[in-house]
Parts: C-alpha cells; structure tokens; sequence
C-alpha cells in the first residue's frame, strides 16, 4: 500500500513537472536552496515539549528526527535490541569533521598477506575525549530518558548560537541512551504497564483499558491478602498497612497496574561486577548470570568498544540525590584520589546545584551500612572500565514542589495527593470489570508518571535544566591532549641524510587527569603516548622511542591531597632520508588524540 | 564396457561392506571403520570439517544431526552435532554429555578428538554392543571446532604452535593506540612460521651440525665458528617502534570471559563478549540435560576436573607422579582439599570420574581445574554438568622415553624427533633478505605440528583413549529402575508396599550443585491405587541417603533427586477389604535417569 501511494506521488510530481515546466524551475531552484539548507548543520530545530512522557516511540521519532535535522554532528547507532527485539539506541554528537586516531596518522609498513585483514580504521570519533548519559535503566523511571532528551535538545540546537557549545561538538564526543530497558520503557508509557524490570522472563503485555477513558492507571480490588487499605482521611488515597494485624481482612485491598507488566530481571543488578558471592558460590545478581539479558549485553558491548568514555552519569528516579560507587563494598575498594575527584570536584557542584547544606544530602556511596548491591552498572564502570560513574536519582517532590517542602511521611502523601489530583495525574475511583478480579475500581497513579517520575510541565523542566548543568559542568571537566613548544633542530647531515633533534611538550589542557588512578594497565584502558612520525623506511630513530609512553598525564585542576603534571617534555633524535615530513601525535584514550607537524 | 563397469561396481560394494552386521560380533573383527572414511593421519582444515560433519548426518540420519549453533566474527557457522538414537526418544529427554574442541584456536587435535568421538559412536553404533546401548539411553552433543575462525587459521596458514589462539577482536595490546598492528608474518613465504637469527660475532647461538637447528652456546663453552643473535619470531616491525610481533591478533582469551567468577583482569571484556563464546553458552543454557561436559585443550596431558568448593580444610596429596619401583597406587585418586558438607555427593562422583580417567588415559595426571572464568567452572556452578577439561598430548612423549624415566627431556625429544619424524620436522634455516633488516637468517625451530598437537601419525591413538573415556562416563549416566516390591500386611484391611528406587550407575539424576541452585528438574514417583485407598503420609516424603537403604512414607506423587549408586525405597500404606483385587500402579520418570513402572499386587 505504501509502495503504491509512493508511486502514485512520484507519478503526480513527473506530471506536474512536465504540464508546469516554467514554473516548475523556480519551484526546483527553491527547493534545492531549502534542501542545502536543512542540509547545512544550522537546521530547522527540531521542536520538543516536556508536557507529557515521550516513551519509546517518541523517544525514537525525536532521535530520527535529530539525526536527520543535524547530519554533520549526530549519528544514531544502533547498539542492540531488546527481548522484544526492538533497537536500542544510542545518538552521539559530535562534529563528525574534526578530530582524528592514532592509526589514520600512523601508517603501517607493511599491510597484511594472510587471511585476516587489518582492523579497519578506527572511527573518528574514538580520538575525542567523551562524556556519556544514560536513561532508563528501570522502564519506569521516566524522568531520566527526558534528561536525556533535554541534554540532546539543549546541545544540538545549540551548536549555531552558542560558540560555546559549539566548541564542545568540535572537540568532544556525547553518547546520549535515553532508555536501556527500552521494552519497560515501552510497556510503561505505551501500554500504561509500570515496569521496572526487562522481559525476559515472559511476556504477554496487552493493553487494556478496562473503563474505556483512554488513559493507563491502577486499580483496586478487595483482597483478604492484600498489603492496602483505603486511607480513613482521605478515600483517594491508598495507604499501605506494615502489619497484617493492623487492619480487619475485610478492609484489606490490592493495588495493581490496569494492565499487567512483563516478567523480567533487574537489569541494574545484571552487570559483571560483585555478580557473585564468592563466599557462598551462589548469584547475587539478577538473571542467570551476569550479562545474561540482552539489553545489559549491548551496553557493556558499547562501552568496551568507546573507550574515549571518561564519564558516564546514569539517570535513575528518585530521591533527588547521586550516588556514586561503589554499591558492592566500602571506599577501601576504590584508588584515594578517584574519592577526592568525585567527593571534592563533581559532589561539590552537585551540592551547589542541588542547593543544599551538607554534601552528603544530595551526593553519596550507593554502598552503606544498610545497603549493598550486586551487578550494579555503577560499580561495572568504575571498577572494571577505568570510568567515573555516577547514578543520578531525579526527583523529590518533596524537595522540588513549592507546597510541599518540609513535609514528610503521610502528610507528604497528602500533600501529593493533593496536588497530583488537582493537575490530573491522579484519577478517581471509579467501579469497574476485571477479566480475573471480577468487580475492582480503576483510578489512582496514571502509568506515566506513576508515583516515582516528575511531574511533566515545570517540574520536569526544572529537573532537566539543574541536571543539565550539571552534565556541562562534567564536560568541562573532560582531559585534552595538546602539544606545545615544537623545537626541530638539524645537528648533522651528510649527502641526503639529516640527523634531527625534536623536543616538544605534550600537554593536557583538561581540568581532570587522562584516566583514573592506576588504570594503565587495565584492559581496554592505555597511558598516552606520543609518537613520532615519518615513514617507515626513510626515518630512523636514533634516541627516544619512536611511540613514547608517558602514563595518564594530570590535568588543570588541582585535585586537592594530589599532585601531578600536566605536562612532560619529550625528546627524540632521528636521522631522516630527503626532507621527509615529520609530524608529532600525541594521543590519550579519553584526552582525545591530536597532531602537529614537525619543521626542520 | 558397461557392464563390466557395472560387476566391477558390484564387487566393490560387496567388499565395502562386508556381512557383519550383527551387534556384539567377534571381538577382532572390524566395527565399521570403514563404513566411513576419514583419514586420522592428517589435520583437516575447518572446511573440510564441515563437510565430514554434514556427510556423517547424512549417512546416519536416525543418529545424528548437524545444526549452526551461531556464527563467529568473520561469519563461519559453528557446526554442532547431536547424536542419539532418534527412535528412542528426542535428544533433550535423555541424560547427555558436551564434548567441545579448540576453544583456543591452536589447539586443533582437540577438534581430531571431539570429531573421532563422533565417529567412533557413529561407525560403531551397528557392530559394537557397548555403543548401541550408550546410543540409545543418551545423547552427545559434539562441538568440535568452538573459536572457528583461529582453528580455521591455524591450519591452513602459516603459524607457530601457539598462534593464533583468540577470536579475532581487535586489542592494542602494547597499549601505543594502534591495534593488532604487529602481529607474526611468514617474511619468506615458505609456508612456515619460524625465528629469525642474525650473523653476529657476539651472538650466542651456532648452527647445529646437522644444519637443521640452532643452539645455544653455553657462557663457557669454546666456538670459535660462526654465531648468531636470536631477532625473534617471524615478522615485520609494522609501526617502526623497533619491536616486532608485539601486538598480535586478538588479544581475549575467550576460556576466560565465562560468566563463573569472571575477571576483568583475565578476562579483559565482560562475559561470554566473544560471539563463539556466546552461541556456545546460549545452546548449553537450553539444555538443561547436560550433566557431563569436556573440553580438549592442549597441551600438558593433564586431566583438569572441576571439583566443589572447599570448606577449608586441606589434605596433604603428593601431586607428583610416581616414580618407577614406587608403590603407589597412581590411579587411586585423591583431591587436595575436603568440600562443603552440602557437596559431598558431587566430590563422589567427581572422585569417580577422575580416578577411572587417570586409568584411562594412563600417562595423563589430574590437576585441579580453575574456576575464574573458564568453561569447566561455569559448566558445573551454573550448569550443574561434571567437568572436564583435558589438556591433550605433551612432548612427554612415551615413544621418546628412552631411559624410562617417565619423563623426556630435550636430548631425547632431540633424538624422537631427528629419528621418528625426521629432517621433515625441522624448518631448515636458511638466509633471507628481509626488507627491514637486510641479510638474516631463518628457521631452526619445529613445524607447527609436532609439539603442542601431535604429529598426525600419532593422532589416532589419542583420539581413541578420549572417546573411550566419554563412553566409559556416559555408560554411568544413571539409570533408575522400580525394584524389591515386598508387600506386608500391617493391621486389619491395612497393607504396606516397600519398593526400591535403584541407580546402579556412579552418576545421580542431579548434581548436588544444580540442587543448591534449585534448578534441578525432580524425579518423579507418581502411585495409584485400583481397589483400595491409598493413604497419604503426614509429611511430604522427599528423602534419599546414598548407600544406605532408608524407608520413606509415599503418597501419590514423590518428588526427590537420586544418588548415584544408590537404593531408596518408598513405603505405601493402603487400606482395602479386598487385596487380591487391589494393585498399587507405579510410575517413575526422570529427565536424566529414564522411565520405569511397576505394578503390585498385594495377593
């Protein structure tokens, strides 16, 4: 059928073209100045509201959208799918121009003969330093895929007006993935079935709609076992009782989403870190084993094959305050000057912004005395990657709500109640049929929200923007590579052979160090290096080492109980046949990698 | 003419396969051998592999099949083969074994041993007794080739033994933010992998006298002749940092990327991130009734069991093999450390297997296997499976043992080699001009063929022993039968049924571990009584204990798990005013130990 209308069309236009043919050109003419146009990266702001929850189809329009609209800086890359076999999406911006690797500046000598060709070239994208977000993680924890969203807008529309942000694109790489658990997403806002977990343990989500209003809520049903009870003040409101004892059977009720969600794992708790108990033998983590949904498999894929990625901030709901690692253990498992750079550096601003007394309030360990996780994604990144990884938990109503600072327990229920029911985010009972509960009332949460998510409209926005500062602060944190002070001097030469003496400096210009401490030797992490260029076979290294290992260099900043150097001077002495060209590269993982010629 | 063709033809037939059909035949006589062809003197190259895979599904099509479990990096499908008895019941129903080869590229005999398993089963299944009936009770899955893409390599392209082992993902592994840059190179494309040696007065090796290899001149001995400077492997310094073959292909073991107590430090990645690795784990996953699991590695000629968790006692094992004139009963196996009272059964059974091993393959000796990250530790803490990791051939070489010490040192290797297999063994050195360092020399070391696999002559023999080992195994997979009906009458119109639940086998339905993780699939005791009523006991009766005989109170449905070589028996009490007319139905299914009824009567 669509192939036949797109006939149909193409056919309408050839028509028109032939019987308008004079009018036709300017027509032409217009519309290759408005093709070039939207081509151009000053295209037509693709326009985004945060009135209501964009869920996964959404998202995914918004994404292909942004893509489309800004060709020279974004690129969609499909990372994996989903049990449910939908893609999952991550949009990197970046100016797809500029930068460049190790190996398009460093050409081998000799190309291989056997069956396994070279690698191909590394993607231009792994020479900028980068700085990555993620969003639902829990498919109903909302609010962090329209962080993400807000941060895509913020940073793409951007790029023409504010030079600013348009240095950032040249120089930096964002990976932005709005949603990992993208069927919770999915099930969430589509379906109007909360779901925190993926759906790997069966699925059969239909969507239902018992009272025919058109909106996804909950619903409540007498049951003898039920953990609920209607609360005496206020019928709207359902309390959850503590005891069984504390309330007659009669009076006891259930709580369920109008439609029924997949079963699944957690897939924060899927990661390969802490998974076992090593004492018992026995999982700590969700699912068979560790990576064993497919979605967790696609982001540890992803991270391991960007390892540009210095930062990694993830957005979970809610609490109003970021965790940082480790989840599975106490500080003693984490290098000294990592806590420093995380307590003194990005907590402090997060206090700043949050706005809030002690740093404790809005900036913590996810590990305490109460609490200890296993197969956290946090601990993955820290631990095992070599990145700074932070979960964000949006959202306090308490805390971001005018009327209800200060409240707390069930007046804070109320509060919210209150002020939820007034905004429609809050349906009254009304009876209704239940396929398996017989006679129930449908109302309560609407699905998206439900009760952990900002509300949309100004409390979200408010929620986008401070996490949005936040995010530019991180990325003004990140490393950068230069050279500087390029001294070339010829100290000998016979017939067409110059011995030469290089010295230059290779400097980070970043606030924070090229890498964590001690991460070196980590798979998959390097020291930077700065190598020495010219062809195989007509420059010869004399003195120096023509790939110089010089560690992770310190940044700008000082990182207070450490001390360090941003800088190191490196030297080489090199006979060169004819006047072949030699240039500086000077590359760090997640400092970005950048070039300078040599002049002799 | 065609005629003649056509009797020419029929003789042929007539001698290829002769009129020996019968089961449990003469013991000299021929087994099928030649029923199928495959020449296990040569190292067959992926493809070919392939091929023998698929003609053998073909040729047996109620014993095997042949499917792509997924496909590796570079696209090559992994071949799997099933075989059992297709008539008597699906593969998934009946008690099964993994056998997988060359999960590191090189070591390819792992694929000749995994493949003659096969075909041993196979040829076999019509002529020998002892197959037929492993055939029909069990299934093999057969993974010959896991890291397709390196054992692909490895064979048809110039190599050393040790390369190339890993799936081909790219890693820096010098760390100088280029990848796979530098990897070895056959520079004089002789078809061979060897070192490189230059003329150097101050070097310290000369040239044997044979011409065929280069040796070390000790700090004090006199030569006054020509010496060399040993370079390196064959190669290229690709990136011009001065040092060659630093940074070869790949760089993930994927024998360390198991998601069993996985390493980031051994493991580099995350779990099971190699797609070999991946397609391998997901088909496992969905055969729940693995209970048994190998994996051929080279080299060491060493038998690498998973054992259960300690509870921190130690035992004092002397771990070296006996000498000769020594006293010791080497194949009376003993693990270094006593295991968690909970797994007690598994270090049994485990026990068990080890120790008829060690018979079995003689030269071999059992080594602790580990558990960070390798296939045999995530197939038993989260398959439950008993496994195995045997690292195939050594130059410990019996042939070689001259003085019969049990052990062969290099004069002796020397020796085996330059008389069995002769100048053919050597890579003859010779002078190069290589492009990057002018006139050198290369060669003297072994071809690939001769230390971590064996030379192909001496393949069969090793591939024998294997496969009879993984018989001998699956002959144990248990087998549950209704036995001992002892009828009593115990009051006024009350009987009383005693009937034993026999496992004759070493192996039990379940492994300890796969009952911790409450995984295991129960056997299933289900009683209806015609005439009579059958009493339920007050408690659930779900209890075995081993040897020991122990009486349990049943009703109509028992759910418990079997030992291995173990009676239980289950009591039923039943009221009834008329026994000759009253029989206690019996019905017994297990997913490992097979089906068994029973039908008493109580007069």
């Amino acid at each position: 059928m669509r192939a036949q209308n797109g006939a149909r069309i193409l056919f309408m236009l050839r028509h028109d073209i032939i019987t308008n043919f004079g009018i036709m050109k300017s027509k032409v003419l217009a519309c290759a100045i408005w093709l070039l146009a939207s081509m151009a990266w000053a295209g037509p702001k693709v326009d985004i509201k945060f009135d209501r929850f964009h869920g996964y189809t959404g998202t995914v329009e918004y994404l292909k959208a942004v893509q489309k609209a800004y060709p020279g800086i974004t690129e969609l890359l499909e990372i994996g799918k989903s049990v449910h076999g939908r893609p999952m999406y991550v949009l990197a911006i970046t100016n797809k121009k500029t930068g460049t690797t190790v190996d398009r500046e460093k050409k081998l000598q000799f190309e291989r003969k056997l069956e396994v060709p070279n690698p191909p070239v590394t993607a231009l994208d792994q020479g900028k330093a980068a700085y990555m977000i993620t969003g639902c993680t829990h498919g109903n924890e909302l609010t962090g895929n329209e962080v993400c969203l807000y941060f895509i807008d913020k940073m793409v529309s951007g790029y023409d007006t504010d030079p600013e942000i348009k240095q950032l694109i040249d120089n930096r790489v964002f990976y932005v993935c709005p949603a990992i658990n993208v069927d919770g997403l999915y099930n969430t806002v589509e379906l109007g079935a909360t779901q925190r977990v993926n759906s790997m343990n069966g699925f059969g989500t239909q969507r239902k709609d018992l009272n025919g209003d058109g909106k996804w809520s909950q619903v409540r049903y007498k049951d003898p076992k039920g953990y609920y009870r209607i609360d005496p003040e206020d019928p709207r409101l359902m309390t959850a009782i503590r005891s069984v004892d504390e309330v007659p059977e009669s009076e006891r009720y259930s709580v369920i989403w109008e439609t029924e969600s997949d079963k699944g794992i957690d897939l924060n708790r899927n990661f390969p870190e802490a998974w076992w108990n090593m004492q018992t033998r026995m999982p700590a983590g969700s699912g068979e084993y560790a990576t064993s949904a497919p979605e967790t498999q696609a982001i540890c894929e992803f991270i391991i094959t960007h390892t540009n990625i210095l930062m990694v901030n993830e957005y979970h709901t809610q609490g109003g305050y970021t965790y940082r690692p480790l989840g599975s253990g106490a500080d003693k498992g984490m290098n000294p000057r990592d806590v420093v750079v995380y307590d003194q550096i990005l907590g402090k601003k997060y206090q700043e912004l949050m706005g809030v007394k002690d740093l404790h309030t809005a900036w913590r360990a996810a590990y305490s005395n109460t609490a200890s996780y296993a197969g956290l994604l946090l601990d993955w990144l820290y631990k095992q990657c070599g990145i700074y990884s932070m979960a964000t938990e949006l959202w306090n109503p308490a805390y971001e709500i005018a009327e209800l600072k200060d409240l707390k327990g069930a007046e804070l229920q109320k509060g919210i109640l209150k002020y939820v029911a007034d905004k429609g985010l809050y349906l009254p009972w009304k009876p209704a049929k239940h396929p398996v509960h017989g006679n129930v009332e449908v109302g309560g949460w609407l699905s998206a929200p439900g009760p952990n998510n900002a509300y949309p409209g100004e409390p979200l926005l408010k929620i986008c923007e401070r996490q949005y500062q936040f995010d530019r602060y991180c990325i003004s944190l990140l490393p950068q590579m230069d050279i500087q002070n390029v001294s070339a001097k010829v100290t000998a030469s016979a017939g067409g052979t110059k011995v030469v003496e290089i010295t230059a400096d290779i400097v980070n210009t970043g606030a924070l160090p090229s890498g964590l401490q001690n991460t070196e030797n980590m798979a998959f992490c390097r020291g930077d290096v700065a190598w020495l260029v010219g062809a195989n076979n007509k420059m010869k290294v004399i003195s120096g080492e023509a790939c110089t290992r010089l560690g992770n260099l310190y940044g700008t900043k000082q990182i207070p109980g450490f001390r360090g150097s941003n800088k190191q001077t490196v030297k080489w002495v090199v006979a060169v046949e004819g006047n072949e060209a030699l240039k500086i590269v000077a590359s760090s993982l997640k400092g970005g990698t950048v070039v300078k010629p040599v002049k002799y | 003419m065609k005629k003649y063709l056509l009797l020419a033809l029929m003789a042929f037939v007539t001698v290829v396969a002769p009129a020996q059909t019968k089961k449990a035949g003469a013991f000299g006589d021929a087994h099928g051998e030649s029923d199928f062809f495959i020449n296990w003197k040569k190292y067959y190259n992926y493809e070919e592999w392939c091929d023998i895979m698929q003609r053998l599904a073909k040729q047996y099509p109620d014993l095997c099949s042949v499917e792509s479990i997924g496909k590796s990096r570079m696209g090559r499908d992994q071949l799997l083969l099933t075989i059992t008895n297709k008539k008597t019941g699906k593969d998934t129903e009946k008690p099964a074994a993994y056998v997988d080869g060359a999960i590191h590229g090189n070591e390819v005999n792992g694929v000749t041993d995994a493949m003659y398993l096969a075909w041993y089963l196979l040829t076999r299944y019509k002529y020998d007794p002892e197959v037929a009936a492993v055939v029909d009770r069990s299934t093999v899955y057969i993974l010959p080739a896991l890291n397709v893409d390196a054992v692909d390599s490895y064979v048809r392209f110039p190599n050393t033994e040790n390369n190339p082992r890993e799936p081909f993902r790219p890693i820096d592994d010098d760390k100088d933010g280029l990848y796979d840059d530098d990897m070895t190179e056959d520079v004089d494309g002789d078809g061979e992998l060897s070192n490189m040696y230059m003329e150097d007065a101050a070097g310290d090796y000369r040239l044997s006298k044979d011409g065929l290899r280069f040796l070390r001149i000790g700090k004090d001995d006199w030569w006054e002749g020509k010496r060399f400077r040993l370079i390196g492997t064959e190669g290229y310094d690709n990136d011009g940092d001065g040092r060659m073959a630093e940074d070869d292909l790949g760089g993930i073991d994927p024998n360390r990327v198991y998601p069993f107590d996985f390493r980031k430090n051994m493991g580099k990645s995350y779990p099971l991130s190699e797609p070999v690795t991946r397609n391998q784990w997901n088909f496992v996953m969905k055969h729940k009734n693995i209970m048994f699991d190998v994996n051929y590695h080279n080299y060491g000629r060493e038998i690498m069991y998973m054992y259960p968790p300690s509870n921190g006692v130690q035992r004092q094992v002397d771990t070296r093999s006996p000498r000769p004139g020594e006293t010791v009963d080497r194949f009376a196996f003993r693990a270094p450390y006593s295991v968690q009272s909970s797994y007690q059964h598994d270090a049994q059974v485990m026990n068990q297997i080890v120790s008829d091993a060690t018979f079995i393959l003689n030269d071999y000796h059992p080594v602790p296997g580990n558990e960070y990250g390798e296939t045999l530790s995530s197939m038993y803490y989260i398959l439950g499976a008993y496994s195995l990791l045997i690292e195939l051939w050594d130059r410990n070489v019996p042939y070689a043992d001259a003085n019969g010490d049990g052990y062969v040192n290099d004069e002796e290797y020397a020796k085996w080699v330059a008389l069995d297999l002769g100048e053919d063994a050597w890579v003859k050195p010779h002078k190069f001009n290589h492009p990057q360092l002018g006139e050198i020399w290369i060669g003297g070391t072994n071809k690939k063929h001769i230390g971590r696999t064996p030379p192909p002559r001496y393949m069969e023999d090793e591939a024998m022993r294997q496969s009879r080992l993984v018989l001998h195994v699956m002959k144990q997979f248990p087998e549950l039968k209704l036995k001992n009906a002892v009828v009593k009458k115990a009051g006024n119109n009350l009987y009383q049924v005693e009937v034993d639940v026999v496992n004759d086998r070493f192996m039990p339905t379940a492994s300890d571990r796969l009952v911790l993780m409450k995984k295991h699939t129960p056997d299933v005791l289900k009683a209806t009584v015609n005439g009579g009523t059958l009493v339920e006991p007050a408690q659930g009766g779900q209890t075995t204990r081993g040897y020991e005989k122990s009486a349990t109170a049943a009703g109509q449905k028992v759910e418990f798990r079997t030992r291995g070589n173990s009676v239980t028996t289950f009591r039923y009490t039943i009221v009834t005013t008329n026994p000759k007319g009253t029989t206690l139905n019996l019905d017994l299914s297990s997913l490992t130990g097979g089906k068994d009824q029973l039908k008493v009567t109580l007069q």
